[in-house]
């Protein structure tokens, strides 16, 4: 019978290497066909690249073949231990091999779990630099033990019942089929357990969302776009103005409304640098010119979609300066950062701002920098609205009257 | 209801008998020729395979996929000319283009949540199980059975097709959040590859629609004398679960496919408002891009379940047979399965807790959500209980069950925390969350799909797969499973946000590089072992050994048929059923598993059931000598667990 079956396996692997062959071969003649072409275009000469690239064919195909003759090297070896009936684990019990190797990777198992809490943990968040984010680490040690004890306990049990309970001759498995009270009992723990988690959720979510501040919040705009961030921080009125995004321009890149007063003494902030006051409550306003974004600044727990047509917001309270997280983290060249937090296109990646944490003072100073609206970009007069290549039946739209959100 | 056979089946039973003889009887499809029995087939068996073979070759693409751009993860500064040979001028001189790697990332998530664990799992066993095991002749419409694969074919090709186009395949993610779907212009990927891309999801659509009512029908209508809906196999009532929930959610991604086809092609503003695109102001005013959300999640977190629960339904029936023991649980099982259904459909919020969503419904997606993780927990403790005091078999099926549950634990107590809404805020769109999914979804199952291939085998292909080599597939891929996801946790717990083409350009991320590369390295280990079930597989289906009739002693109605398959599934009279399928172990039995055709009068008669149609070829387990109460003997390497070679030494030919 073996031998039908190596005759079988023999052609499998003839048919296998035919197929490469023709691959290479076939690879070879489209690629050839490629160059040729090219060299036709170029003209008379032959190109020399077209040269090369039959030399990295020629490689190629060798490496292909040297990669078949190793597969068959194998196959071979393998059909003929069977052939001379060398079989090194022909007297192993899989089962029993089995039902240890579930202890020996419950073992291997917990050491890369404590190896990569050595090694990647620390690379974690540090503890949130925000008032709210205080809030949240709470509620994720409480979580994490939680679920770390569940963890720890049923995969450890998993592993052990796997080992202990293995097919032995001398045993029948017991018939359970049922027992309400056990059921009832791992109904009910959970359930409460999770209400614990539930109810602190709750609490801290509308903590996040209806936060007891001192002060009023500082109002700065984010706005972003495909792929770059703009801010916009109030003049001295602390109001942010109206804006209306058919008055985007490229000289009025947020579609400010130059008729709002308030709107003039606004700053219009190109740096990739966000600067906060710590220790004051600030509220981001997130705006999307295009697609969807995501205001993402992982060290205050910062996150809330910028939406086209949607202001959305998130107010918090940072809590430690750039320099102190620097100090505390024992890395000089720390920043915090903003990033993309929902995917907006091919550079994605790509949006980096960095958060700079300052005292009162220097926060003022760097604000009173920077140029207003009005005076920098401004035309005199408000820019009429930019044409829009809508199709006709929807020029009724653009007639609408102008929708203005106003931020505050 | 159950004793009748109704028009379909017994048209089913006719197209059979009437193979030789009359073939003057109105219907013409009496001959069988290549076309009907392995092309446009209507019998469930060979759908299942079309299913199954279909969604490997999916899976196997997929996968791939995601090496190209783990390896641009792990190395993104390093030119890799060999890429230019695989995706051509998406990697000029070896450095990959950032728009086709959010189009790879796209395809890839399609991929393998619709076309692999969604047609391919659900799509497969519910096709090969349900008229097997409730004892039916066929699906309730097996035309229209038919037709559910086709259209799953036919989207398959397009996505593929959209793969080889100028612009390129779809780039906005699996979730394909308008606006940037919806503009053509906002990314190379949502040009004519998205419009493709939702062609074939539409038509995808229509084919699980299509199967889902299929599947419902003949599980109400079509069970076999007997068995009650509290006989049925737990996987029965996983499918019957997973069709309902596909036929209730399925049809919202529709309405919000097709009115993101009207915005992007008539003009409408369901989904934009105020736009501002590449310094041109766009005219749609009153749309909102969250709406879409609250579409697709609907749809979106009822498939996550969709996708798990086959595979718990197949879980449960495997560590049952193989643990030789009843599930522990039966009824708190199909109560949990209900629960999670019912919940499933008012959880989808939690995908959008940050998206500036209202507070106040914020809160109450956090209750239903943590909500589902308690039926979720019965279920793991029901597994623990049913392996606890059993007497396992390690069949490779029954290892990748054993991951799998491994593997949900991990995943969804990570659900937990996502669950929380202000735990997520600072974890959403992070690798947290990829991790999260991959280990629960990915890869829970995607175990289960493995281990049904493996134990039902032999019900598809009349063959064994070789043990050692399933042995091998499942270890290296249990450890790759962890190494790949398991890091990916502190990754997003260091901030660092999904779908980023590098993670060079920020200091949160750019710490990671080392770890990158272990994640890339074992993620090529863990789809290179899938080779070794590709090899097991086309191997063993056409040269594996014979298997017997019921190869692992279950009890299930399925492995009362021939293992040739025929026509009507039974040559004779359907089987009806006495009890529920897991009596494993029964104190007084004569065996370890009474089958559920098996009658009170039947064990009192002595009937030998347990050599039935595997004779003394029995690859399991040696008649006990005794009978009664005596433990059955076993002697697994001499019997189930022997590869070709005690084959030949027992067919000594
Ligand atoms: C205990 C049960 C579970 C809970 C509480 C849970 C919770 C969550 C939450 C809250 C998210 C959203 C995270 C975010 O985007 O910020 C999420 C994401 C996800 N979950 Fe689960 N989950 C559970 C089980 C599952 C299961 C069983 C599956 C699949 C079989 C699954 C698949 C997914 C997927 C695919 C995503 C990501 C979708 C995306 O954004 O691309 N989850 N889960
Ligand atoms: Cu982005
Ligand atoms: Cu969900």
């Amino acid at each position: 019978m073996w031998k039908n079956w190596t005759c079988k396996a023999c052609t499998l692997a003839v048919f296998f290497l035919f197929l490469a062959t023709a691959h290479v071969a076939f690879g070879q003649k489209t690629l050839g066909a490629e160059a040729a072409a090219r060299a036709a275009e170029a003209g008379p000469v032959v190109d020399p690249a077209a040269k090369g690239e039959w030399v990295s064919i020629l490689i190629k195909a060798v490496q292909g073949l040297g990669l078949l003759l190793l597969l068959l090297v194998v196959f071979l070896t393998s059909r003929l231990a069977r052939l001379v009936d060398f079989d090194p684990f022909k007297n192993w019990n899989a089962n029993v091999m089995n039902a240890r190797m579930f202890a020996v990777f419950g073992a291997i198992f917990a050491g890369f779990i404590l190896y990569e809490l050595k090694y990647h943990a620390p690379y974690i968040l540090p503890s949130s630099a925000s008032v709210h984010g205080a809030e949240i680490d709470n509620l994720y040690n409480i979580t994490l033990i939680m679920t770390g004890l569940v963890f720890v306990i049923t995969q450890a049990l998993l592993f052990f019942y796997a080992f202990r309970y293995q097919n032995s001759p001398r045993r029948k498995a017991l018939y359970y089929p049922d027992n309400h009270k056990l059921e009832l009992i791992w109904t009910l723990v959970p359930a409460l357990a999770l209400a614990v988690v539930v109810l602190y959720g709750v609490k801290v979510w509308n903590d996040i969302h209806h936060p007891q501040l001192a002060q009023e919040p500082i109002r700065i705009e984010v706005v972003a776009e495909q792929f770059k961030w703009t801010l916009r921080y109030s003049g001295d009125d602390a109001t942010l103005g109206k804006y209306d995004y058919k008055k985007i321009t490229g000289d009025n890149p947020l579609g400010l409304d130059s008729l709002d007063k308030a709107a003039h003494d606004d700053k219009v902030v190109y740096t990739k640098e966000l600067h906060l006051p710590v220790n004051r409550p600030v509220t981001l306003h997130a705006r999307a010119k295009d697609v969807l974004h995501g205001m993402y600044i992982p060290h205050f727990a910062v996150n809330v979609y910028a939406v086209p047509g949607m202001p959305t917001q998130f107010t918090f309270t940072p809590t430690m300066t750039t320099d102190q997280m620097r100090r505390k983290t024992g890395n000089p060249k720390f920043n915090y950062e903003m990033a993309c937090g929902q995917l907006c296109g091919s550079s994605h990646y790509n949006m980096r701002v960095v958060v700079i944490i300052e005292d009162e003072a220097s926060y003022k100073k760097w604000v009173a920098e920077q140029p207003t609206w009005i005076t920098k970009d401004a035309p005199a007069t408000a820019p009429e609205a930019p044409k829009s290549d809508a199709p006709k039946g929807q020029t009724a739209m653009n007639q609408i009257p102008v929708r203005t959100a106003s931020l505050q | 209801m159950a004793s009748e056979l109704s028009p379909q089946a017994v048209h089913a039973l006719h197209t059979h008998d009437a193979h030789g003889a009359h073939a003057d009887h109105g219907h013409h499809h009496h001959k069988e020729s290549f076309i009907t029995k392995y092309v446009f087939s209507q019998d469930h068996k060979m759908i299942a395979k079309q299913f199954l073979i279909t969604g490997i070759v999916m899976g196997f693409i997929g996968g791939l996929m995601s090496l190209i751009f783990r390896l641009q993860l792990a190395y993104p500064d390093t030119p890799m000319p060999f890429l230019e040979g695989i995706v051509g001028k998406w990697a000029k001189d070896g450095t990959l283009d950032p728009s086709f790697y959010m189009s790879l990332v796209t395809l890839h998530g399609t991929i393998m949540v619709f076309f692999v664990l969604t047609a391919g799992l659900s799509g497969t066993f519910s096709n090969l199980l349900i008229p097997y095991q409730i004892g039916a002749r066929d699906m309730a419409s097996p035309f229209l059975n038919m037709l559910s694969y086709w259209f799953f074919f036919t989207s398959s090709v397009i996505m593929i097709v959209s793969i080889f186009i100028e612009s390129g395949p779809a780039g906005p993610g699996w979730t394909v959040y308008p606006p940037l779907s919806a503009l053509p212009q906002s990314m190379p990927g949502s040009g004519l590859g998205m419009t493709l891309w939702l062609v074939s999801m539409t038509l995808f659509i229509v084919s699980s629609l299509m199967g889902a009512l299929n599947y419902i029908s003949t599980i109400l209508n079509m069970r076999t004398k007997g068995m009650s809906m509290t006989r049925m196999p737990l996987t029965v009532w996983a499918f019957l679960f997973t069709a309902i929930l596909g036929v209730l959610s399925f049809p919202v991604l529709v309405s919000a496919v097709v009115l993101l086809i009207f915005d992007r092609s008539l003009g409408t503003s369901f989904y934009l408002s105020e736009i501002v695109l590449q310094g041109e102001v766009l005219a749609n005013e009153g749309g909102s891009p969250i709406l879409f959300q609250h579409l697709f999640w609907f749809l979106g977190h009822p498939e996550v379940y969709i996708i798990i629960m086959p595979a718990f339904g197949i879980s449960s029936e495997i560590i049952a047979t193989n643990a030789r023991k009843p599930i522990f649980g039966y009824r708190a099982m199909i109560g949990s399965l209900m629960g999670i259904s019912f919940l499933s459909f008012i959880v989808w919020g939690h995908h959008m807790f940050v998206t500036g969503m209202n507070p106040f419904l914020g809160t109450v997606f956090i209750i239903a959500t943590l909500v589902i993780a308690v039926p979720s927990a019965v279920k793991t403790f029901n597994y623990l209980a049913t392996l606890w005091q059993g007497n396992i078999r390690f069949t490779p099926a029954m290892l990748f069950s054993i991951g799998l549950v491994s593997l949900f634990i991990s995943g969804g107590l990570t659900g937990l925390w996502l669950g929380n809404a202000p735990l997520d805020v600072p974890l959403h769109n992070t690798y947290f969350v990829v991790g999260h999914f991959h280990i629960v979804m990915g890869s829970a199952a995607i175990f289960g799909m493995f281990a049904g291939v493996y134990h039902w085998f032999p019900k598809m292909f009349g063959k064994l797969m070789n043990a050692r080599l399933g042995y091998l597939h499942f270890w290296l891929t249990f450890a790759a499973a962890y190494m790949v996801f398991f890091p990916m946790h502190f990754i997003g717990l260091a901030g660092v946000p999904r779908r980023y083409y590098a993670f060079t350009e920020f200091d949160i991320a750019s710490k990671f590089m080392d770890l990158n590369v272990f994640i890339t390295w074992s993620a090529i280990l863990g789809v290179g072992a899938q080779f070794i079930f590709l090899y097991n597989f086309v191997v063993s289906a056409i040269w594996g050994r014979k298997s017997p009739q019921n190869p692992w002693r279950a009890n299930s109605l399925e492995w009362t048929t021939p293992v040739e398959h025929i026509h009507g599934n039974w040559p004779g009279e359907i089987p009806a059923v006495h009890r529920w399928p897991f009596d494993y172990s029964k104190p007084g039995a004569p065996q370890d598993f009474i089958p559920q055709h098996i009658s009170e009068q039947d064990l009192k008669d002595g009937k030998n059931y347990w050599d039935e149609g595997g004779g003394d070829d029995h690859p399991v387990v040696a008649a006990p000598s005794g009978g009664g109460a005596s433990a059955p003997v076993i002697e697994p390497e001499k019997v189930y667990y022997k590869d070709e070679t005690s084959e030949a030494d027992q067919a000594g030919a």
